[in-house]
C-alpha cells in the first residue's frame, strides 16, 4: 500500500501555482514546527528529561494519562511519550536511510538514462522494469529470515524497493532539463557531456527529486508501521512508531491511548511532511517537465 | 502493430528475470521444505533426505529452475510441499478475492477521486482546493491497518452494518459478496483515493490551460461539460499509469487486510507460503503477480493512443 | 485399558466450590435455566471443564457458566466456529494438526481413544485396547459396523493399511510418533496387533492422536496428492467443501454408527487468524464459537454478550528454554539464576493472564495428579539476591565456561516468534534479567526458523511452550529423552533416564507418580527451561450453542470437557 502510494507520487505532474509562489501560510509553519520537534526529540531524545523508554514498570501497565504519564503508559508500563521521543528516532532513521538510498541510487541511475537515453536508457528501465513487477514483501521476508530484523536491514531493503519510483522521476526531470535553453546554449558553447551532466542538468534535477523525497519520508514511516503490524519491524525493545501501534492494538479495548497515541504522531508527522514536501516541490518544479 | 510486436521480448525478459531472482532469493531462506513437511517429531536426518530427495530439492538451483521453467510453460506449476493442492488450482482460487478487493478500492477511490480533482483543479488555489488537498494528505498519512481496525469497530462490532470478517463467492450470492468486500475495499481505497486526487488535480490544471480549452470557453460551453467532455480524457495519463503500476501492488499490500479481514487472497497465500517455506507456492505467485503487472501495464500502454491521438511514443514508453 | 490414570482435573473441594461459584454466577447471569441434554447420564462433569474460572469470574461481569444439568437436545441447525488458524492438510501423516484443527479433525474422524473425565485413557471408536503383561503388544479390537462415509468398512485391514501406507512412511509427521511400533497386525477382522520395540505404558495416547483417527484408505488412495483435501472419515460430519484460509463445510452424517449422533445439520469451520477481529466477529454474530489460546482474547471475548466461556487451564506452560549444550546457558549456576531472577507474577501479569493462570513451577499444573509439591517447593522462584549470587559466582569464576575474562557480563540471545503478547513478553524476560546484571539480546525470528533453529541446537534460549495432556512418558521421553529430536534444551539426566524407564514399563499409579515427581526435582535443580504460567485455552459460545463440554462416550462416561480448546463436536447442539 506504502510502496504504491510512493510509485505513484512521482507522477505528479507540475502544478503551475507552483510560481505564484503564494504565501506560505500558518499551515505550512505548523507543519514546518511540528517536523522541527520530531528532529529535535530524534536528535536528543537521550538527553531529553524523558523517563527510560525500555525498563517495564508492571504496576503502570495501560496507565491512563496523568502527570506522570503525560500519554499514559504501554501494556509494559513504560512511558509513552518517552517511547515517542525515542521512537522518532527510529522512525528518522529507518526513512531518512531508506529516503537516501533511494533518492542516491535511483536519482543517479534516473539521470544517466535520461541524458544518455539509448540501449542504456533500455537497459536502466527494463532493470527498473524487473523491480516493480518483483513482489517486494519476498525481498523484504526473505532478507529478515535471512539477516534477522536490524535497522539496516529494513532501512536497505525500502530503499532499494523504492529506487523505480525515483529513477523514475529523476529520468522524467532530466528529460525536460535537457530540452531547456540554458542546457542547449551550453552545448552550443561548446560544453563537454560530462560538464552538461554535472554543471547543468544535475543541479536542476537535484532539488524536485529532493523534494519528491521528502513526502516519501512520509510514506516511509508509514511502511514502517505496517511491517511492525506484521511483526516485521525493528528488534524489541527499541521503540518505534509502528511497534507501538501494533503492540498498543492488542489493548485497543481497554486502553485506546496506547495504538492512538503513536498513530497521531504517525499521522501529524506524515500530514506535515506532505505539505511542506508539496509547498517545495511547487517551489523547485521544473516548468513542462514530462512524465 | 510492430510497436506491439516490439514490446514482447522485455516483456518475456521481464518475467524470466522475476522468477529467476524469486527462485534464487527463496533458496537462501533458512530452514528447509522437508523440516516443514515432517514436522520437528519426525525429522531424522534419514527421513530428510529422502524427502528432500523425493522433492529433488538437491539438485543444483539451475537444474531446479530450468525443470520449475520447462513445467511453468507448460502450465505445470508444481504442487504445494504443504498443503498438496496444484498451485495452480490454489491461485485461481484465491486471486478473484484479492483482485475484487483491489478492484473495488480502485472503483471506490475512482468515484471520488475524479469529481474532487476535477473541482479542485478548476478552482486550483481556492478553499475548495486547500480543503480537498488537506483531505489528501491527511488520508495518505493514515495507515491501511489502522483504518481497518476502526472500519471492523465501528461498521461491524458496533452498528453491525456488515460483517466483521467472512467472504462469499460471487458465485454463490452477489450481494453478500458485495457487502463482504465493502470494508476491506474501502480500507485499501482510502490512501488511492488521496492519490488518484491528487494526480488528476495537478494533471488537470495543466490541461485547463491548454488553447482549445480557452476556447472551448471562449464558446461560452458549460463549464462542467468542458471539464468533463474535453479535460477530462486528456487529463488521465497520470492516473491510468498509476492504476497499472498497482496491478503489482495490490496482491502484496493487501496481505494486511487480508489477514484483518480473513479474506482468502493471495496475499496472506503469499505470506503463509514464505513462512512455512512452501516454495513452489511462492514461485507461483511470484510468477503470477509479475505476469499481471506486465500484461496490465501493457494494456495501458495501449489506451494511451485512446486516451489521446496526440500521444507522443516519448511519452508512452516513458510512463512503463 | 491396564494402565489407569487418576482423577487428574480437579480435587473434590474444588469441584465444590466450582459448582459454588457457577451458582452464583449463573444467578448474576440471570435467566439461564438449568437443563439437561438427555443423552448425558450424568453431565456434572461441565463444571469442572470450566474450572479455570474458578477464583477469578467476576460475578457482574456478564460471562455465565450454566451448568446444563437437565436439557433436551434438540436436532438440526448450523454453526460456524472461528478458528485461530488454517491446517495445511487433514491427511493424518501430512496435516499439522494443531488445536484448531484438532477440533475439524474431531468433526470428521473418530479418536480411537480419548480421555473421560477423569482423565483416564478410554476407547471411543475401539472396542477396546489390551497390553500384554509387559506392555509391547497392544491389542486393538474395532467395533462392529462402523463404515466410512464413503462406505469402506473400519476394520483391522484398513488400520493396517492406513498404518503401513501413510502414518510409517518416510514423508510423514507422524513416523517419529510410532517410531517403537515394530509392526502392525491383523488378528481376526476386526482385531489388530501392535508390536511395540520396547515397552510403553503410554501407547494408548498416541492413539488418541492423529495415528489414531482412522480414514479411508480407498478413498486417501483414489485421491492421491489430494487426499488431504478431501478428508473421508468415520466422524459425526462428513465432508463437504473446503476453501483454504476461508470455510471449511461439513454436513450430518447420516449414517453415523452412534444412534441420534450428531445432532447439528451442518457445522462451518473458519478460520479468522486476527485475535481481535475474531472477537469482533462473534460479537456482530458472523461466528458463533471463538476458539482461542491467549488470556487476553478469551478475557474479553468472556464480555461480549450473550456468551458462554468454556475454559481448560491444562499443563502446558509458557516457558523460556535453554540451550544447555551452549556456554554461558551450559553452566547450571548461570540458569539458576536466571530462574531466580524472574519474576513470574509480574510475566503472567503483562501476559494479561493474571487472575486467569497461575504460574507454573513443573510440567503439571496443581490439578494434575502428576502435581509434586516437593517439585513445588524446590523450584528457584523470585529471589534476586540469590541470582546476584550465582551470576558473581560465574562471572568470576576464571574456568567461566563461555570463556569470557572474569567480571565480564553473561550474554545471550533469546529468541521470539514476532507474536504482539510474544513481543512484550520477551521484553519483560530482558529487563528482568538486565537486573541482575545480564545481557539479553533479543530476537524476533518468525516461527519456521524459530523450530528449524530449536531442532538443530541452534540457538541459547528462546520462547516456548512444555508439556501437554500427554501421559507423563511421553512428555518426557520426548523433551529429555536420550536422542529425542525433541530434546530441545539437550539436557539428559542419569536419574531421568532411570525414571523414564519406570514410566515406560509400570502401570500402576503409585510408582508412576513417584518417578514423575523424581523427574520434576531433577529438573527443579537444574533449570532446563523456566516457566510462565498454564495455558488458557478456550471455546466461547453464543449462549444457543449447547452442550459443547458435555461430551459423552458411546457408553455413557462423561468426556474430558474441552481440552486445549477442543470438543466433540457430535454432541453440540443448537438452542434456536
Amino acid at each position: 500500500m506504502a510502496a504504491q502510494l510512493l510509485q505513484s507520487e512521482r507522477l505528479e505532474a507540475p502544478s503551475t501555482l507552483g510560481r505564484l509562489r503564494r504565501s506560505r501560510g500558518l499551515l505550512f509553519w505548523l507543519a514546518v514546527g511540528w517536523l522541527v520537534t520530531v528532529v529535535v526529540c530524534a536528535v536528543f531524545a537521550t538527553v531529553l528529561p524523558v523517563p527510560d523508554p525500555i525498563r517495564p514498570k508492571v504496576s503502570a501497565k495501560l496507565s491512563t494519562p496523568s502527570v506522570g504519564y503525560p500519554f499514559g503508559a504501554d501494556g509494559l508500563g513504560r512511558d509513552i511519550l518517552s517511547r515517542l521521543v525515542h521512537g522518532a528516532r527510529v522512525s528518522m532513521v529507518v526513512s531518512l536511510t531508506a529516503v537516501s538510498i533511494g533518492m542516491i541510487l535511483g536519482g543517479i541511475l534516473g539521470i544517466c538514462a535520461g541524458f544518455f537515453r539509448g540501449w542504456l536508457d533500455t537497459v536502466l528501465m527494463a532493470t527498473v522494469n524487473v523491480i516493480l513487477a518483483f513482489p517486494g514483501l519476498v525481498l523484504l521476508l526473505v532478507l529478515l529470515a535471512y539477516v534477522g530484523q536490524s535497522l539496516t536491514v529494513i532501512s536497505l531493503v525500502i530503499g532499494f524497493l523504492s529506487i523505480p519510483v525515483y529513477t523514475r522521476v529523476a529520468r522524467a526531470n532530466t528529460l525536460a532539463v535537457a530540452q531547456r535553453e540554458f542546457v542547449l546554449a551550453a552545448h552550443t558553447m561548446g560544453a563537454s557531456r560530462l560538464r552538461l551532466l554535472i554543471r547543468e542538468i544535475a543541479p536542476n534535477v537535484v532539488l524536485p527529486v529532493a523534494a519528491f523525497g521528502l513526502v516519501a519520508t512520509g510514506v516511509v514511516i508509514v511502511l514502517e508501521g505496517t511491517l511492525a503490524f506484521l511483526g516485521l519491524s525493528v528488534e524489541a525493545p527499541a521503540p518505534t512508531w509502528g511497534g507501538m501501534i501494533a503492540e498498543g492494538k492488542r489493548h485497543l479495548s481497554e486502553a485506546p491511548h496506547v495504538a492512538l497515541v503513536p498513530s497521531a504522531a504517525m499521522f501529524l508527522t506524515v500530514l506535515s511532511l506532505n505539505f511542506v514536501g508539496d509547498v517545495l516541490r511547487r517551489s523547485f518544479d521544473v516548468r513542462g517537465s514530462n512524465l | 502493430m510492430r510497436a506491439v510486436a516490439r514490446k514482447i521480448p522485455p516483456l518475456v525478459a521481464t518475467l524470466l528475470a522475476v522468477s529467476f531472482l524469486t527462485f534464487l532469493l527463496t533458496s537462501l531462506l533458512p530452514g528447509d521444505p522437508a523440516e516443514q513437511i515432517l514436522g520437528p517429531q519426525s525429522a531424522t536426518p534419514e527421513r530428510l533426505a529422502a524427502v528432500r530427495a523425493d522433492l529433488r530439492l538437491d539438485d543444483p538451483l539451475p537444474v531446479r529452475y530450468v525443470r520449475w521453467l520447462g513445467d511453468a510453460v507448460t502450465g505445470d506449476l508444481g504442487r504445494s510441499y504443504r498443503t498438496g493442492q496444484e498451485v495452480r488450482v490454489a491461485i485461481s482460487e484465491r486471486l478473484p478475492v484479492t483482485l475484487q478487493i483491489g478492484g473495488m478500492a480502485i472503483v471506490f477511490a475512482l468515484i471520488a477521486a475524479v469529481p474532487l480533482g476535477m473541482i479542485s483543479a478548476y478552482r486550483a488555489g481556492g478553499p475548495v482546493d486547500r480543503a480537498v488537498t488537506g483531505m489528501s494528505f491527511g488520508l495518505l498519512a493514515v495507515p491501511s491497518f489502522m483504518l481497518a481496525i476502526l472500519l471492523i469497530l465501528v461498521f461491524a462490532e458496533r452498528l453491525g452494518w456488515v460483517d466483521a470478517t467472512g467472504w462469499t463467492r460471487i458465485s454463490e450470492d452477489f450481494g453478500l459478496n458485495i457487502k463482504g468486500a465493502l470494508l476491506p475495499a474501502a480500507s485499501l481505497a482510502v490512501g488511492e483515493l488521496a492519490v488518484y486526487t491528487r494526480l488528476l488535480r495537478s494533471d488537470m490544471i495543466g490541461t485547463l490551460q491548454e488553447d482549445y480549452i480557452t476556447l472551448a470557453r471562449a464558446k461560452g460551453m458549460p463549464t462542467f461539460w468542458i471539464l468533463l467532455r474535453h479535460a477530462l480524457r486528456p487529463s488521465s495519463f497520470s492516473l491510468l499509469t498509476v492504476v497499472g503500476l498497482q496491478v503489482g501492488a495490490i496482491i502484496t499490500g493487501s496481505v494486511v487486510i487480508e489477514t484483518l479481514f480473513a479474506l482468502p487472497g493471495v496475499g496472506r497465500l503469499l505470506v503463509d507460503s514464505i513462512f512455512q517455506r512452501d516454495l513452489v507456492m511462492v514461485q507461483g505467485i511470484a510468477l503470477v503477480v509479475a505476469v499481471s503487472y506486465v500484461l496490465v501495464n501493457f494494456a495501458v500502454d495501449l489506451a494511451y493512443t485512446y486516451l489521446d491521438p496526440r500521444v507522443r511514443r516519448g511519452r508512452a514508453t516513458a510512463s512503463v | 485399558m491396564s494402565v489407569q490414570h487418576p482423577h487428574r482435573r480437579h480435587s473434590t473441594g474444588r469441584v465444590a466450590a466450582i459448582a459454588l461459584l457457577a451458582l452464583v454466577a449463573a444467578a448474576c447471569g440471570g435467566g439461564e435455566s438449568a437443563e439437561t441434554d438427555d443423552s448425558v447420564a450424568a453431565t456434572t462433569a461441565t463444571t469442572g471443564s470450566t474450572g479455570s474460572t474458578e477464583d477469578t469470574v467476576d460475578p457482574g461481569a456478564g460471562t455465565t457458566t450454566t451448568t446444563e444439568a437437565a436439557a433436551t437436545a434438540k436436532q438440526g441447525g448450523s454453526i460456524i466456529i472461528g478458528l485461530e488458524a488454517e491446517t495445511n492438510s487433514w491427511l493424518p501423516g501430512q496435516a499439522n494438526f494443531g488445536n484448531p484443527g484438532i477440533n475439524v479433525a474431531l468433526a470428521i474422524y473418530d479418536p480411537l481413544m480419548r480421555r473421560d473425565e477423569t482423565g483416564a485413557m478410554r476407547p471411543f471408536l475401539a472396542e477396546s485396547l489390551e497390553a500384554n503383561a509387559d506392555l509391547t503388544e497392544w491389542t486393538l479390537q474395532l467395533r462392529e459396523g462402523v463404515v466410512f462415509h464413503d462406505g469402506t468398512p473400519l476394520d483391522a485391514a484398513a488400520v493396517k493399511t492406513i498404518f503401513d501406507e501413510f502414518i510409517n512412511i518416510d514423508a510423514s509427521n507422524l513416523a517419529g510418533q510410532v517410531k517403537d511400533v515394530a509392526s502392525v497386525e491383523v488378528a481376526d477382522a476386526l482385531t489388530v496387533v501392535y508390536r511395540l520395540n520396547q515397552p510403553n505404558a503410554a501407547f494408548g495416547d498416541i492413539l488418541a492422536g492423529a495415528v489414531g483417527w482412522p480414514f479411508s484408505p480407498t478413498a486417501a488412495k483414489a485421491a492421491g496428492a489430494d487426499a488431504g483435501s478431501q478428508p473421508v472419515g468415520t466422524g459425526p460430519f462428513v465432508f463437504d467443501s473446503w476453501q483454504r484460509d476461508d470455510r471449511l463445510i461439513l454436513k450430518r452424517n447420516e449414517q453415523y454408527w452412534q444412534a441420534g449422533l450428531p445432532y447439528l445439520d451442518e457445522i462451518i469451520f473458519r478460520p479468522v487468524p486476527d485475535e481481535d477481529t475474531r472477537i469482533s466477529s462473534l460479537a456482530a454474530g458472523d461466528i458463533d464459537v471463538l476458539q482461542s489460546l491467549r488470556q487476553s482474547t478469551i478475557r474479553r471475548a468472556r464480555e461480549v454478550s450473550g456468551v458462554e466461556s468454556f475454559e481448560h487451564l491444562g499443563n502446558n506452560s509458557g516457558s523460556a528454554i535453554f540451550n544447555t549444550s551452549r556456554p554461558p546457558l551450559d553452566d547450571v549456576r548461570v540458569r539458576q539464576a536466571l530462574a531466580y531472577a524472574l519474576n513470574q507474577d509480574d510475566l503472567v501479569e503483562i501476559l494479561g493472564g493474571t487472575g486467569l493462570t497461575p504460574p507454573h513451577s513443573q510440567y503439571f499444573s496443581p490439578d494434575s495428579p502428576w502435581f509434586s509439591t516437593a517439585a513445588e517447593q524446590a523450584w528457584p522462584t523470585n529471589d534476586q539476591e540469590a541470582a546476584s549470587a550465582l551470576v558473581d559466582e560465574y562471572t568470576s569464576d576464571p574456568q567461566r565456561s563461555d570463556g569470557k575474562a572474569a567480571g565480564d557480563p553473561i550474554a545471550f540471545q533469546f529468541d521470539c516468534p514476532p507474536d504482539p503478547s510474544l513481543i512484550e513478553l520477551a521484553q519483560m524476560y530482558q529487563a528482568q534479567w538486565a537486573e541482575i546484571g545480564i545481557e539479553v539480546n533479543l530476537n524476533q525470528v518468525e516461527q519456521a526458523t524459530h523450530v528449524s533453529q530449536a531442532l538443530a541446537g541452534e540457538f541459547d534460549a528462546k520462547c516456548w511452550r512444555v508439556s501437554s495432556q500427554d501421559d507423563p512418558y511421553r512428555i518426557f521421553s520426548d523433551a529429555f529423552g536420550e536422542g529425542s529430536p525433541l530434546n530441545f534444551t539437550r539436557f539428559n539426566h542419569p536419574d531421568i533416564d532411570r525414571q523414564l524407564d519406570v514410566l515406560r514399563s509400570e502401570t500402576d499409579l503409585e510408582p508412576r507418580v513417584q518417578a514423575v515427581e523424581e523427574i520434576s526435582l531433577v529438573l527443579a535443580e537444574h533449570v532446563p527451561n523456566t516457566f510462565t504460567a498454564g495455558t488458557l485455552t478456550a471455546l466461547v459460545a453464543r449462549s444457543e450453542v449447547r452442550n459443547i463440554d458435555g461430551w459423552v462416550f458411546p457408553d455413557g462416561t462423561p468426556g474430558e470437557g474441552v481440552p486445549g480448546a477442543t470438543t466433540m463436536w457430535g454432541h453440540v447442539w443448537l438452542d434456536s
